[in-house]
């Protein structure tokens, strides 16, 4: 495809595709390349990430932006990796008891590995403890000392009353004990006096008996008095011994606890206040009744610390990296980051209607799985949870994960829950996306550019020079190598890199489109496999491609059909004046396909307004509007520049109910305009694609492999008559990468493509007339397509010249008669 | 099934709820542990209605704080003590098979509840213990033909409170030989953590001197010897609860 384009000639069949040389694979491509060292032409967005996997600052985070299919992820993650196992392992971190304030749960950085040895060990400690401190307070020595002091308080208790009933006795008195505590009364014969006794006594008698009675009234009060305190001294001795022999019991397990993790600080204040809490609580271990329902098993097996009176004493292991030195730092990925999957969450369970949590229920997320490594995230994903997105900000604004629930977020309910501490975090965070989110994160969060401040923008092709052809060969041998596949023929790689040109819609670049191209390996193995072929051949590519499409082109085959029946109106052979046919693009998901359509255009005098009945229904989008104004503006610079212009045109797309939009038909409508004011007919064996500008030079468009195909199509099903053909924009000859179906209708000279790079030039081609140029006296060729034109238009401003003279002249007399209704 | 077995009673018996809670365990222990009829009697003292209807006179509860008391407020409190009795006594048996009833009488204690009674009927008097957690369950009766099947009860009882028993034997006058078969006492002595058997020279006023400064918890005596000493001296002396077995 070297050399200059003659235009306005038919296309050999080699210009209509790239067909490659086995000599630019080379050799050594079955190499089973894997990640991102089996992609190339990255350079730039690879160097991207791997400045944001290794710079230490802050904010450093990576968004990856690129189409989907081109190895975001995979590339990515490879990098990421590679940096990471040069990194030195994260630490642990879990989650303990604040005993101090339970609901504000104790983070704890350990080394790595350390998380899980911790875990064990506390609960060793329980079980052990809950085994060891039953004996302790049931051995003889601890029996004797309690008996002590309860015998030491019980006889004080029981001597002061007991001298007190004594004295009250030998005044004649007795204690009564009644519901609302104790009385004193006189007594006779043993028994409390009765009122007559009483009354029956001197006044003399009564009142010794008042006064006993009001004085062992005060000394019971004393003795009373005593009591209170004396409990509380007796419980305080209790508490003493109880706390002294826990003390015992806890120091001893702890001791042989503590000894795995003397070197870790952060653990010691922990590991006081558990020693602490056991000594105080170690009552617990008294209460649970553990040997009644030990079960089949012995006690001794019995796991306690799955007791819920024990899980103060658990240790909630949030992240256990290996402790293998050299495994690296984490790297992690989240599909589905839900605000709870990305910061953590805390769960609840239901006890008695209520929701109830403790700090063992807090789980952790894929900012905690990814502390101290990195964090691969789907943007799209992100964006689409609610509050995950602004979660993440805040995570890496704060340097420190935060758990916060969409409950709490939106005060939906009001329940018991945790304000667990705060875990430092340092991570680096790679956002995958596509460029849309990029830039719309970019204009709209302020807060994006700051956290996010490296790009990796990932090519979508690169040009086919030097070894691109090879390496892209060698990564899709790459692929089934790693797949176990079928490895790939030459000609199957060289069909493959025909497809890579296709994907990118030039015939000078490759498409980077690895997944795409993966899937079309992977289907040429699965049909090879059917075929009994021990290699992929290029049959097999050419089958799986074929397959794709067909599998998709339900809505081109609708379209075909409708043309086939002429229900779509395309005529394909005869002349027809200011008729042509243009060519369009559909794209139904990611399918795309050419289809013709009919423009007419229809002229007459006017007042230089030339009329786009898209435009006029709403149907036409702005481009398309713009594509017609530039076309007004050619006419009115290129004819007739002596007279003002006085045409009015109208222009339509026949049968098009859907919206046009683009400029790439412009050229063609400006064919029928002038087929129609040169009144010349065009050849509809033709189409046309491309756009115009005001100096008439054809300009290139998009999809005009498609666009082709479309035709073609239409010609192939009706018969090619090896007149038809496709005028395409010059300048888009490099963009040809075409079916081998039309490629070989070329060369059988049924079909042809020509490049066009002007309208005189392809106004030529469509009526088979000269377009004409100006000669020295400034005027067309008469009988040349511009100088119909120009007469034409001349005509109009005559015969308008003509017509408002008429009007003059009748003294504006319809507008009086209209003024008189 | 004897005829005693089949109508025993436990009477508990106390005159507020404090001296109540004294004995709501054990007199559940016994009859769940004998099939007996569980009665709780909540005893309205005369004496105590009497000298709350005089205007000197003052109650004062545990902490030494006294205050005047009318006969108005006494009822009301008797009527929440007996509530409160009756409720504990409910959860108790809650989950035992015992048949029980709960009832107020007024008259004097401990006198109100010796009525009615028949053999191998067991009379629990109630009364807090002001010492905690000391002191044995101590066993009295006369060294004469005794009914061993009472120290064994004492034994079971003993055992479900946690308290060493001791079993004393008393004569019934200085001159009264001691009437227990070989077999009798080597079955106290397997039974009890201690077995004295007082000399001839004690009397009933030594027992009760003995008791008074001995470290009990709960006495369980025959209701002869209780006759014989007065169930009021006795619990004036032991300021435990005290169990009479009828035989």
């Amino acid at each position: 495809m070297s050399g200059k384009l003659k235009t306005g000639v038919p296309l050999a069949a080699e210009q209509l595709c790239v067909i490659f040389d086995p000599k630019v694979l080379g050799e050594g491509r079955s190499a089973k390349t894997a990640g991102a060292e089996g992609l190339f032409g990255q350079e730039r967005a690879f160097e991207a990430i791997s400045l944001s996997a290794k710079i230490p600052y802050n904010d450093f985070n990576l968004f990856v932006l690129g189409r989907p299919g081109y190895g975001r992820h995979t590339a990515v993650r490879d990098l990421l990796a590679k940096e990471a196992a040069n990194r030195t392992v994260a630490s642990d971190w879990v989650y303990v008891n604040n005993f101090d304030a339970p609901h504000k749960p104790a983070a704890i950085e350990l080394p790595a590995g350390m998380a899980i040895p911790l875990r064990n060990a506390m609960q060793a400690v329980v079980d052990d403890l809950a085994n060891d401190v039953p004996a302790y307070f049931e051995a003889d020595d601890y029996q004797r000392k309690r008996r002590a002091i309860e015998q030491d308080y019980g006889e004080k208790h029981e001597q002061s009353f007991s001298d007190l009933m004594d004295g009250a006795k030998e005044k004649g008195l007795v204690v009564l004990r009644t519901p609302m505590g104790f009385m004193v009364a006189a007594t006779q014969d043993g028994k409390p006096l009765t009122p007559d006794q009483y009354e029956a006594l001197s006044e003399e008698e009564q009142k010794d008996i008042d006064e006993k009675i009001s004085v062992t009234q005060k000394e019971l009060e004393n003795v009373l008095k005593e009591i209170p305190k004396r409990e509380k001294d007796h419980r305080r001795a209790l508490e003493e011994l109880n706390a002294g022999v826990a003390a015992r019991a806890v120091a001893d397990t702890m001791a042989e606890m503590t000894s795995g993790f003397t070197e870790i600080e952060a653990l010691q204040p922990y590991f006081e206040a558990v020693t602490a809490d056991l000594i105080e609580n170690a009552e617990l271990f008294l209460t649970d009744g553990t040997a009644a329902h030990a079960g089949a098993f012995p006690v001794e097996t019995t796991k306690y610390y799955q007791r819920p009176q024990f899980q103060r004493y658990c240790v909630n292991v949030m992240i256990c990296n290996p402790s293998d030195k050299d495994a690296g730092a984490p790297i992690e990925t989240e599909d589905l980051p839900t605000l709870g999957n990305l910061v953590g969450r805390v769960e609840h369970k239901s006890e008695m209607g209520a929701l109830v949590t403790d700090f063992t229920m807090i789980k952790p997320g894929a900012l905690h799985r990814a502390n101290g490594g990195y964090l691969i995230l789907d943007i799209r994903h992100v964006l689409t949870e609610p509050f995950a997105w602004d979660a993440l900000k805040r995570c890496l604004k704060t340097g420190q994960i935060s758990i916060t629930s969409v409950e709490q977020r939106l005060s939906l309910f009001a329940t018991t829950s945790l304000e667990p501490d705060p875990i430092p975090l340092n991570l680096r965070v790679a956002l995958v996306g596509e460029r849309l989110f990029y830039y719309l994160l970019m204009e709209y969060d302020p807060d994006f550019t700051d956290l996010f401040k490296v790009q990796a923008d990932f090519n979508d092709d690169v040009f086919i020079d030097g070894d691109t052809p090879k390496q892209l060969a060698r990564m899709l041998s790459g692929i089934t190598g790693r797949e176990d596949l079928r490895p790939l023929q030459t000609d199957a790689l060289l069909a493959l890199l025909t497809e890579a040109t296709r994907l990118a819609e030039d015939a000078e670049k490759l498409s980077l489109n690895v997944g795409k191209l993966s899937d079309i390996v992977r289907e040429a193995d699965f049909r090879a496999g059917t075929a009994g072929h021990k290699e992929i051949i290029a049959e097999d590519i050419g089958s799986a491609i074929a397959a794709i499409e067909d599998r998709a082109s339900r809505p081109r085959e609708l379209t075909q059909e409708a043309i086939a029946r002429n229900m779509l109106l395309i005529d394909t052979d005869g002349t027809e004046t200011g008729q042509i046919n243009a060519l369009s693009v559909l794209q139904i998901g990611d399918f795309m396909f050419g289809r013709p359509s009919r423009i007419t255009a229809r002229v007459r005098m006017g007042k230089g307004r030339v009329v786009d009945i898209e435009r006029e229904v709403e149907l036409g989008g702005p481009l398309h509007s713009k594509g017609m104004l530039i076309l007004s503006g050619y006419l009115s610079a290129h004819y007739a520049l002596n007279v003002p212009m006085s045409l009015w045109a109208s222009l339509v797309f026949e049968q098009s109910y859907g919206g046009v939009d683009g400029d790439s038909a412009s050229a063609a409508e400006l064919f029928a305009l002038l087929s129609a004011l040169s009144e010349r007919p065009i050849d509809q064996s033709f189409a046309v694609t491309g756009s115009v500008n005001q100096r008439g030079e054809i300009q290139p468009i998009g999809g005009v492999n498609h666009k082709i195909e479309g035709f073609f199509d239409v010609c192939a099903a009706r018969g090619l008559t090896g007149r038809q053909a496709v005028l395409i924009p010059d300048t888009n000859v490099k963009n040809l990468a075409l079916r081998q179906r039309v490629v070989q209708a070329v060369k059988d000279k049924k079909f042809n493509i020509i490049p066009i790079s002007t309208i005189d030039e392809g106004i030529g081609i469509l009526t088979g007339a000269e377009a004409g140029v100006r000669g020295p006296d400034g005027v067309f060729p008469e009988s040349s397509i511009n100088g119909k034109v120009e007469a034409r238009l001349q005509l109009f401003a005559k015969q308008l010249k003509a017509f408002g003279s008429r009007k003059s002249n009748d003294g504006n007399a319809p507008q009086g008669g209209r003024k008189k209704k | 099934m004897t005829e005693a077995a089949k109508s025993r009673r436990i009477v508990i018996g106390a005159t507020c709820y404090a001296d109540a809670t004294s004995v709501i365990e054990i007199g559940c222990y016994l009859a769940e542990s004998t099939k007996g009829e569980l009665q709780a009697i909540l005893i309205e003292e005369d004496a105590v209605h009497n000298l709350s209807a005089r205007p000197s006179t003052r109650v004062t509860p545990v902490g030494g704080l006294s205050r005047p008391v009318t006969p108005e407020a006494m009822v009301e409190a008797f009527k929440r003590d007996a509530a409160a009795y009756e409720k504990a006594i409910r959860e108790r048996v809650a989950k035992r098979a015992i048949r029980w009833s709960f009832e107020k009488r007024r008259g004097e204690f401990p006198v109100v509840l010796n009525h009615d009674l028949s053999t191998g009927d067991l009379i629990v008097f109630g009364y807090q213990v002001l010492r905690r957690g000391v002191g044995e369950l101590l066993v009295v009766d006369y060294a004469n033909d005794m009914d061993v099947s009472l120290v064994e009860l004492a034994a079971n009882v003993a055992q479900e409170m946690h308290r060493p028993l001791h079993v004393v034997l008393l004569r019934k006058s200085p001159e009264a030989a001691i009437k227990v078969s070989e077999h009798s006492r080597s079955r106290m002595e397997r039974l009890a953590t201690n077995l004295t058997i007082m000399d001839k020279e004690d009397n009933i006023e030594t027992l009760l001197e003995a008791i008074r400064r001995g470290r009990v918890a709960t006495v369980m005596i025959s209701a002869e010897l209780a006759r014989d000493i007065g169930v009021g001296r006795l619990l004036d002396a032991a300021r435990c609860p005290v169990i009479v077995y009828t035989s």
